[in-house]
């Protein structure tokens, strides 16, 4: 790809998804041209259930998303920017959502992480749990947040000796999702982070969690060309399979001169 | 055999204030490899009343509770209940409902793992490979608001809200609904820093004025942060307080035979 004008960096990505045991694959991948003056957008939507609506919600979060961002005119804050665009996303499945209940349907909805990288910084807003990490010096660390914490929940029940299974509970629970009706919860980096050669920033489904360990992805993504790399992810899950594997969604980015 | 050794430094000046309202506590190194080590910063919350007691009551209330701690509490567990217990310890000194408070910002490594939590506007930052990453999200109506811009409920022009600095979340809050922490753990490893800092600080350094001096050598680094910090002659100069985390190796006997 070439290089942006005003960027010192040029960025390479892959990506690979898998179905897993599901019947439909409800993730959907968004990865655009890198445009010098708009930067690279990344996103991936994750529809939330197991059937076509849950499909649709994570198209229409996308499409949304890849809208506002090929028609937009000028360059905002880049943390600006991704939070409209999680927001024009928010909108539409909302809207859509509003009409599926006045026709009686049930609605639905998705969670989602938007990554754009401008002039070596990357900014990232999401919605839900799918996870965002920045892979540098051999050491993996998650940007985004799952959740929002709920702290009066969380700080009554520690007190109370309840000892919540805090890791396990934020795991399992998706309490903020796109198309959400009162959407608050919108998670984003308070500085967008600055990159440097050979950084390698991931982006991934929830179906990829826990299957791999890791110092295993780090060594299988964090090297070479990014679009092998995540191949190469991908067969791995495959291969540790479980019973009820979940579809699965992986973009890499590699950083470089 | 060689085992991760976290050093720790910190540094604090007054600035151009009457009275010093940051706190700074940390565990004792020397049980670091039984049971990790937490670093806390705390800064009363300005305008408010006896904030230097209460930041100091909420660094404190974190170590005793880290050294209460069991061996099978997750270091979430721990940040968790520390800042449990903080909030009921500075609402025990207040006269009034909200009437003094602080922000927490705690970091606690524990067998190469680093786990944090944050209220109010205090930072974590991670500095690897020669980058600064900001791990902590601020509760103040800036944030606030520009989610809600960003999801369309308020118009652009409420960006320029001259009270975008207030804090939305401090530890002695009437009613504290707002933290900040991370997801999961993260790995580190030699050449890592975590440093926790006021807002005295990063309010009046760059970011690269900060990641030049997070790479001096480790004894320097705390001391050289608050000196540039009071070095700047900014009049209205605020408390300024920094810890260091240092991840070094350390060398350790081999055991005989």
């Amino acid at each position: 790809m070439p290089p942006a004008k005003t960027d010192p960096y040029m960025y390479q990505t892959g990506s690979a998804q898998w179905i897993g045991t599901r019947e439909l694959q409800n993730d959907v991948v968004y990865i655009s041209n890198p445009d010098p003056q708009k930067g690279l957008v990344v996103a991936i939507a994750d529809g939330i259930g197991l059937d076509q609506a849950a499909r649709k919600a994570a198209g229409l979060a996308i499409s949304t998303l890849r809208e506002d961002y090929e028609h937009m005119a000028s360059a905002p804050d880049i943390s600006d920017q991704v939070l409209r665009m999680i927001g024009k996303a928010q909108k539409s499945v909302l809207e859509w959502n509003r009409s599926l209940l006045s026709r009686g349907e049930l609605t639905t909805g998705a969670t989602m992480a938007c990554m754009l990288i401008r002039e070596g910084r990357a900014g990232i807003a999401s919605v839900g749990n799918v996870r965002t990490f920045l892979v540098r010096s051999g050491r993996i660390l998650q940007l985004n947040r799952d959740h929002l914490l709920n702290l009066q929940e969380e700080m009554s029940s520690i007190l109370a000796g309840e000892v919540p299974e805090i890791e396990a509970k934020m795991a399992m629970m998706v309490t903020a999702y796109i198309g959400m009706e009162g959407l608050k919860d919108v998670d984003f980096l308070q500085e967008p982070v600055r990159l440097q050669t050979d950084d390698c920033l991931l982006m991934m489904s929830s179906g990829l969690y826990g299957v791999l360990e890791e110092e295993e992805l780090i060594k299988l993504a964090g090297t070479g060309p990014p679009g092998p790399a995540a191949i190469r992810v991908m067969d791995q899950v495959r291969r540790l399979q479980g019973e009820s594997q979940s579809n699965a969604s992986l973009v890499i980015v590699r950083v470089s001169r | 055999m060689s085992e991760l050794l976290i050093r720790m430094s910190a540094d604090t000046n007054i600035g151009k204030r009457e009275d010093q309202e940051d706190s700074v506590n940390a565990s004792r190194p020397e049980i670091q490899q039984d049971v990790g080590v937490l670093c806390v910063v705390s800064d009363g919350v300005g305008g408010l009343k006896n904030g230097k007691e209460a930041s100091q009551l909420v660094v404190d209330t974190m170590v005793s509770t880290f050294y209460k701690s069991s061996i099978g509490d997750t270091p979430e567990q721990i940040l968790l209940r520390g800042a449990a217990l903080a909030q009921e310890a500075v609402r025990g000194i207040q006269k009034k409902p909200g009437e003094c408070g602080a922000t927490l910002v705690a970091a606690l490594i524990r067998q190469g793992r680093c786990s944090f939590l944050s209220i109010g506007d205090s930072r974590i930052y991670l500095y690897r490979g020669g980058s600064l990453v900001l791990l902590t999200r601020s509760q103040n109506r800036a944030r606030r608001l520009d989610v809600q811009i960003g999801l369309g409920y308020m118009p652009e022009g409420a960006r320029t809200d001259n009270k975008r600095d207030a804090l939305t979340g401090y530890v002695g809050m009437e009613k504290l609904s707002q933290a900040d922490r991370s997801s999961h753990s993260f790995s580190v490893g030699p050449g890592d820093r975590i440093a926790l800092m006021t807002d005295g600080v990063f309010g009046t350094l760059t970011e690269d004025e900060i990641t030049e001096i997070m790479g001096l050598p480790e004894e320097e680094v705390a001391c050289t942060m608050i000196d540039r910090t009071v070095e700047k002659g900014n009049p209205y100069q605020d408390n300024c307080t920094v810890a260091v985390m240092d991840c070094t190796l350390a060398e350790t006997e081999e055991g005989g035979s």
